[in-house]
Order: C-alpha cells, then structure tokens, then sequence
C-alpha cells in the first residue's frame, strides 16, 4: 500500500477522476457568460444554455420543460442534473472515494435540518420547506424531522441513524454550556449558533478524514477546510454584527481550527467596526491580498471576494492529479456555476441586465 | 562434484567459520557450481517478464485515464491511444532483446573435471543475466513513466486540448528511457558466447 500514489492511484480511481476532468470542461466560460447576459428574456437564454456552444449539461432537462420559466426552473433543472451526475460519479466509487463523497453532501444536509427545524419552529408547511432543501443534501429520515419536540427527542429518534449523527452527537454533548445557549437564543442567533456548531463538527470530522489519506490529497484539503473554516468565521462575525456578545461568546462559536484561528480569530471575535475585520485579515498570507482589495466595505463585497477565493482554491484542484481533492473541487465549481446561471437568469427577468457581470463569480 | 568434495575432505561444510551471518566464501562457491545456463535463461525471463510487467502497468495507468476522459468527449479515446502505443512498445524492447538474448543461449555448457564450469561459459551466463535485467528494470520503469505521463496527457487534453501536443513530447522523451536499456543490454549481449566455452 505504500507505492507512491501515481503508479496506484489510478488502479481503482484513475476513471473517475478523469471523469471530472471532463465535467470541468463543460462548465460555462467567462465569454459565454457574456453571450449569456446579452439573452432578452428567459427563453433566450434557455435556447442558449441548450445551444451547443454553451454547456450541454443542461440539454436534455431543458427540453422537456414545456411550462412558463422562472428563475427557479433554472435552478431546478441545474441542481437536478448536477445530483445526477454526482450521483452517477458516486455509485462507481469505491472506498476511499466513496466516503469522501458522502462527507461533500453532508455539508447540505446540515443545512437542510437546520433550515427544516427552524421552519418547523415559524410553523412553515413541511412540503414548501422539503422544496426549499438543497437537492443533494436529502436524506430518508429528513421528512420525519419536524415529528419531535425537544432536541433530545429529535437526536434519538431521527438523527441517530442519518450520516449526520456524529456531527451532532459531538454537538449535544458539548452543549453544558446552558447560560451561553442561553444566550445564543436571546440573541436571536440560535439557528446560526446550532448550524455552526454543526458545521464545525463536520469540518473537523472532514478533516480527520482526509488527514488518513495520501499526502497530496489531505494538503490540498487542508487548504481548503481552512479556508472554509475562516469563511465561516467571517460569515458569523458579519451576521452577528449588530447583536449584543460579549468577544468570549463569540469565540465559542468560531471554528477551533483554520489559518485564522491562530492568527487573527481574537480581532475577529472583537469585530465592532469594519475596520476590525479589516485589521483580522491581514494577519493571514491568504487573506491578506483579499483585505487589500476591500476597499468597499460591504457585506456583498467581502462575500463575493471570498466566493472568488475559494473557486481559486478549487481551481488548483484540477491543476494536480492524482488526488481527491478534485471531487471536491468540481462540485464546488459546479455549484457556484448553477449560482451564477440563476443570477444572470435573476438579472434577466427583472431587466436589470447591466448588473449581470456583478454576480457572476468564475476563476478560469 | 569435485570441489564439494575437497571442501568436506578438509574438515567438512564448516557452516560460517568466520563467524558473520552470511558465510561468503561458501555463498560464493555455490554461485560457481549454478549451470550458466541458468542465469541466461533466468536473464530472458527477467528481459520478457519486467518490461511487461511496466507495459502492463503503463497501460493500467494511461487507460483509466483516458477511459474516464472520454467519457464526456469521446473524440479525445483516438487521440489519445498514442499513449497506449508507447506503452506497448515498452514490451516490444522487452521481446527484442529477450529473442536476442535467447538465440545466444544455445549449447548447454560442460561442466569441467573439478565440477566448475569454463570461465568462458560463467561470463557468458552473468552476461546475459546482467542484460536481461538491465532492459527488465529499464523498460518496467520507462513504462510506468509513459503511463503517468500518458494519462497526465490524457486529462490535460480533456481540459485543454491544446495542451496534447505538448504533454505527448514529454511523453516521447520518456519513452526514450526504455530504449537506452536496450542499447546497452545489445551491448552487453556481444559478449556472449557460449559455443566458444
């Protein structure tokens, strides 16, 4: 099992990952991105997403789709396709690959419990909140998540037997901290603290994981569960921003690992002031060119920086072989791309088409 | 048996009299008493069967690649069964001097009185083995060179196929490897003579 990893790796991976290589040739260009926003109406731009000079991906969903366009058909159809060729790539996995597969839709399946928990909590309709899940992060038990009352309930009836039960397991027996819970849900800030917590778990479990794999596949994953630990603790800080914590608290909900933990998490935790983030930044190389461009200060706009490094991140992927890392990265760039369609899609249909080049994030 | 029998004359197989794990001298005088014929034969054997075994893994590498390449644009498998041509002529290098070297061995030696075989006969034995292994390891490291290469080749072409030309001269130069065992395992081959012993 020791041989280096270019004369194994391709022994039971080689057909997949070169697979992907092929999806990424598919993703849309930043020309045909251009060509995209030029469309008068959203039927223009579904002639040009089933043209050929555009990504083919989306061909056979599009013609079967007789009825008024939205922009969310846009986005079903796209996420429909993009499940089926995750799916497709997933059931010709073997181990270890198969695993890593399953730990990139636990990400959405986090999310999707957290958004029907708190849905269930403003007493939404279960069918509308199951439209609203992401499609790859579905799971059997998702439907039968609104049935118990108290978190406890929900862990041992439903929870235990999903993939996410570790995450969540780690999750409840840390939380003997009841005045800070306490405090979390005065501040309104219960449904992010739960999803953070959650994803911090995950990312730790991801990481773990990814630490038992070959040398070229836990470096670049170690990259980019760093980065999107950080990303994550921005987010929080930005979304807490106008709330009342004390820095302590606020620590608690930070991810306890990534380049900015070490570096720069304290600032953050502080965070009052645009400056602060600002100034938390620029302690980290990776960031650190970022903070430099931000020169707007807005939440938009540290965002869609973020986003662009990330695709970055996702792009070097592609530029090794012989590692896992490339699944992450081609479902991420995928993603973003179904992003990017539903928001020239959103720009069309609402005539503001000179704002399509804002939205569209691409690192070719 | 001539020599086995001055040595037991003299005071029996004394196992490892100098003390150390491995008794050299003895060692030694049994590689003297294996029929040359052996290491020629055994030299063939190492010049067919390692240059397939890279070819074979060459392939194994190159292939998956470009199956899963081809998946999304088919015109890229002609293409690229390039790769899969340089790997198989890793194995031809390994069949040439494999049938160069086996015509060589031809008459089986003649052990001499005192059991030993003629010098003549010992070096043309080490030198067949000598070059069955040096085109053996050349070409099983040359093929799973080509293969990396080839599948390398196979991926940036189903990203960027500009790129193919390129990565195949690289690929053209690893191939080369391959052949500067062959030229050598020749040149060891033409001392090889076992009619003469």
């Amino acid at each position: 099992m020791n041989c280096p990893e270019e004369v194994s790796f391709n022994v039971k991976d080689g057909f997949l990952d070169a697979a992907l290589r092929g999806f990424r040739r598919g993703l849309i260009s930043a020309q045909e991105y251009r060509n995209l926003g030029q469309c008068d109406s959203l039927d223009d731009l579904k002639l040009q997403l089933v043209n050929n000079h555009c990504n083919t991906d989306f061909e056979s969903e599009f013609l079967n789709e007789t009825a008024s366009l939205h922009t969310s058909t846009f986005f079903a159809n796209c996420s429909n396709k993009l499940v089926d060729d995750f799916n497709r790539i997933r059931y010709q996995a073997s181990e270890p690959v198969s695993t890593f597969l399953n730990f990139l839709t636990h990400g959405h399946m986090i999310d999707n419990v957290i958004l029907v928990i708190s849905g269930k909590n403003h007493e939404l309709d279960l069918k509308v909140l199951l439209d609203k899940c992401h499609p790859l992060g579905l799971f059997d038990s998702i439907s039968s998540l609104t049935v118990p009352s108290t978190m406890n309930d929900l862990y041992r009836l439903v929870l235990a037997d999903s993939p996410l039960s570790p995450y969540f397991g780690e999750c409840t027996s840390d939380i003997n901290l009841d005045e800070l819970n306490l405090e979390f849900m005065r501040s309104k800030l219960y449904k992010e603290w739960n999803q953070e917590m959650l994803a911090i778990a995950y990312l730790k479990e991801f990481l773990a994981f990814c630490y038992k794999l070959d040398g070229g596949t836990s470096a670049l994953m170690r990259n980019i569960l760093y980065f999107e630990a950080d990303r994550r603790a921005i987010n929080i800080t930005m979304n807490s921003s106008g709330i009342d914590l004390s820095p302590d608290s606020r620590c608690l909900v930070l991810s306890k690992y990534g380049t900015l933990y070490t570096r720069g998490q304290f600032e953050l935790a502080q965070f009052e002031v645009p400056e602060r983030i600002r100034a938390a930044m620029r302690k980290d190389p990776t960031f650190c060119s970022m903070s430099t461009s931000l020169i707007v200060y807005s939440e938009d706009f540290i965002e869609r920086i973020l986003c662009e490094q990330e695709m970055k991140f996702c792009d070097t992927t592609f530029q090794e072989q012989f590692n896992y890392a490339t699944f992450y990265g081609c479902l991420k760039r995928r993603e973003q791309e179904i992003r990017n369609i539903v928001w020239v899609a959103e720009c069309i249909s609402q005539g503001q088409k000179h704002k399509v080049n804002d939205g569209i994030v691409l690192n070719m | 048996m001539g020599r086995y029998d001055d040595v037991r004359r003299a005071g029996g197989l004394n196992i490892n009299p100098s003390g150390g794990i491995i008794d050299w001298r003895y060692l030694a005088f049994l590689f003297e008493n294996v029929d040359p014929y052996f290491f020629a034969s055994a030299g063939v054997a190492a010049a067919i069967g390692l240059s397939v075994l890279g070819a074979a893994w060459g392939i194994l590498i190159a292939g998956s690649s470009l199956i899963g390449a081809a998946v999304r644009t088919p015109s890229l498998a002609s293409k690229n069964l390039i790769s899969i041509i340089f790997c198989e002529a890793v194995a031809v290098y390994g069949v040439v001097v494999a049938v160069v070297l086996s015509t060589k061995t031809t008459v089986a030696p003649i052990r001499l009185p005192d059991g030993s075989y003629s010098p003549r006969a010992m070096a043309s034995g080490y030198a067949t083995f000598a070059a069955g292994l040096t085109v053996g390891l050349a070409n099983l490291f040359c093929g799973v060179c080509v293969g990396v290469v080839g599948s390398a080749a196979a991926l940036a072409d189903a990203q960027n196929p500009t790129l193919f030309v390129k990565v195949l001269v690289i690929e053209i130069f690893g191939s080369a490897l391959g052949l500067f065992g062959v030229i050598v395992a020749i040149i060891m081959s033409g001392s090889i003579d076992f009619k003469g012993a």
